[in-house]
């Protein structure tokens, strides 16, 4: 069974007098595992698509199933329950509160879920940040602040992590590291999913979804390259 | 890792403009608590004043009755004086345990406070049980009894000389009046027949002080002293209530301040956290994008407006408890009437009470920032630049 399954999904909305078609009939699936890259130039769509994939908006018309279950027509507080327990977002500004420390911040998600135990301390062990524990996030670089955002998108054990633009802000040699960390978690198994329009980014994934004025144009599955 | 210190990790985020938000609501509570510990002050301290005067009512010769209340409560001068001939008949009246011949006037000295003297004869000691004179009431007709504090001031002990100046008689100090605490404290006691002499008014009293066997027989008390002619008579309630009449102008004044500071400060804590949530929207965005709901959002934002309110209503309690001597200086020179007790008086019920404006003024104040985090949308955080 796919993780994630749309069809003809379309998300339209009015600017002034002219109706936008942000995103038109886009069909897709990804399977359980996967490495996605969601390509397009910038007001190709790419956007629209992450925030319905993610549970951040619904669409105006077709199906999103995720897990199984119908996306549209939830309301706003079922979105969030999806939100807390299948998805991790990475985001390209990372968006740690300043005032926490780099734990805090990994546990973030938990203050607004009842949930056991907090696994931030093995998680910054997976994203190399153990020792940056009680560090507050300006004493980061840009690089160790994704992977602090990168374990807190993972601290509720998602089904799938949704990254957009996660390597925006970093230079290459930290985008590297992060990307890397990437495949290192999808090979456990973790569903992941870039946006982004760095072609050098998606061509190390195992496949690539191009979009263009809304609507997708190739859905390709490409060879795994070495980095 | 809780709310509360995720909200309050927040505000220190921003330290000078909490701060002076903050310093807001801590005006705004002192200004307050201050006067509703005013409020209760003074009511305490002008019961107190009245129990003191040791008389259920009083009669007096027809007049003002401002200044006959003036009179009995801090000293000063009726120009109609009574006869020891109405002591002798309201003594007599049924339901009156005691009458007291009162003669209070006041000397004007050339230099200085008017000194304000009070006749006493026996029966009079008999309305103040309470005090405590060391030396000997009157011993001769030159005798005077001081209040400790004048004594103090004017360098006089048991048995000094007292002259008042523009008098030719010499007193003797043949006692000392410990502090009770109310209007006692600012007079001189003279026998009473050597007082009517000093202002040549033999025979004559001030005021009749009536103490009642059964306080339910006022009314009926009232009516027979009023069927005298040119007598009028003044009940404890009567007096504090012309006092409360003074007081209500001046209190309605203070009371429309006090709420516009309150007011103006909660307009600051409403700005200040609804400006902190305009920059936040991305933030918030992400938050609400790693699982917040809209509920949890409200509360965050709700929690920090709170927070502020109450750290500021505690800071403007406790300055106002700091401030208080100051404030009750401040009050004691602009008020009509003040007793002579304190008129601030500080306690635990005022002081929840004023904390507990202050936290409804966060609630309310940050109900709409709070909203309009709550509404902001997950995408804010995706939104590309």
């Amino acid at each position: 069974m796919s993780v994630i399954k749309t069809d003809k999904l379309c998300k339209h909305y009015r600017r002034g007098s002219e109706t936008v078609h942000a995103l038109q009939n886009a069909s897709l699936s990804i399977e359980k595992g996967e490495f996605v890259a969601i390509v397009g130039p910038s007001g190709s769509g790419k956007t629209t698509l992450m925030n319905l994939l993610g549970c951040l908006d619904t669409s105006t018309s077709g199906s999103y199933r995720l897990r199984g279950q119908e996306v549209a027509g939830l309301k706003e507080s079922q979105l969030v329950r999806l939100r807390q327990d299948n998805i991790g977002f990475v985001f390209q500004q990372f968006f740690l509160l300043p005032t926490l420390t780099v734990q805090e911040n990994v546990e973030l998600p938990l203050l607004f879920k009842d949930k056991g135990k907090s696994r931030a301390k093995e998680l910054l062990e997976t994203v190399g940040l153990s020792h940056r524990r009680t560090h507050l996030p300006k004493e980061l670089s840009g690089g160790e602040m994704q992977r602090v955002a990168i374990a807190r998108a993972l601290v509720n054990s998602p089904e799938i992590l949704l990254a957009d633009e996660p390597t925006g802000n970093l230079d290459s040699k930290n985008s590297l590291k992060v990307i890397e960390l990437f495949r290192a978690l999808n090979s456990g198994g973790l569903t992941t999913i870039l946006v982004t329009h760095n072609h050098d980014i998606a061509s190390m994934t195992t496949r690539t979804i191009a979009i263009a004025d809304g609507e997708i144009q190739s859905s390709a599955l490409l060879p795994r390259t070495k980095p | 890792m809780k709310f509360l210190s995720v909200a309050l990790k927040n505000l220190l985020r921003r330290r000078v403009r909490s701060a002076l938000t903050l310093l807001g609501i801590a005006i705004g509570i002192a200004m307050l608590f201050s006067f509703m510990s005013f409020n209760a002050g003074y009511q305490a301290s002008l019961r107190q004043d009245l129990d003191r005067l040791g008389a259920h009512m009083l009669a007096i010769a027809k007049g003002c009755p401002y200044e006959a209340t003036a009179m009995v409560m801090h000293g000063g001068v009726i120009e109609d004086f009574l006869t020891e001939g109405h002591v002798a008949t309201i003594r007599a009246m049924p339901n009156v345990t005691n009458a007291v011949g009162m003669f209070m006037n006041q000397k004007i000295v050339p230099d200085g406070k008017p000194v304000i003297i009070q006749g006493l004869d026996e029966a009079s000691f008999a309305l103040k049980p309470w005090w405590v004179i060391d030396g000997q009431r009157f011993v001769d007709a030159n005798s005077v009894i001081m209040p400790q504090g004048k004594a103090d001031v004017m360098g006089l002990k048991l048995g000094s000389e007292y002259r008042i100046s523009g008098v030719e008689q010499v007193f003797t100090v043949t006692g000392l009046l410990q502090k009770t605490g109310s209007q006692d404290d600012q007079f001189i006691y003279m026998p009473l027949l050597t007082a009517q002499r000093l202002f040549n008014a033999e025979g004559k009293v001030t005021s009749v002080a009536i103490q009642l066997d059964d306080l339910r027989q006022v009314r009926q008390v009232v009516e027979l002293v009023e069927a005298l002619p040119d007598v009028q008579a003044i009940t404890m309630s009567q007096m504090l209530g012309t006092v409360q009449t003074l007081m209500e102008s001046a209190q309605a004044l203070i009371t429309s301040i006090v709420i516009v500071a309150v007011l103006i400060s909660a307009l600051g804590v409403l700005n200040s956290i609804l400006m902190s949530v305009f920059e936040r929207t991305r933030e918030i965005g992400m938050m609400k994008a790693v699982g917040a709901g809209a509920i949890d959002i409200f509360s965050l934002v709700w929690i920090e407006s709170i927070l502020l309110t109450a750290t500021g209503g505690i800071v403007g309690i406790a300055a106002a408890v700091g401030a208080g001597q100051l404030i009750e200086g401040a009050l004691r020179g602009v008020l009509p009437f003040a007793p002579a007790g304190n008129l601030i008086v500080f306690n635990i019920e005022i002081a929840v009470m004023s904390l507990a404006v202050a936290v409804v003024l966060g609630v309310v104040a940050g109900a709409y920032p709070a909203y309009r985090a709550a509404q902001l949308s997950p995408m804010e955080a995706i939104r590309s630049e």
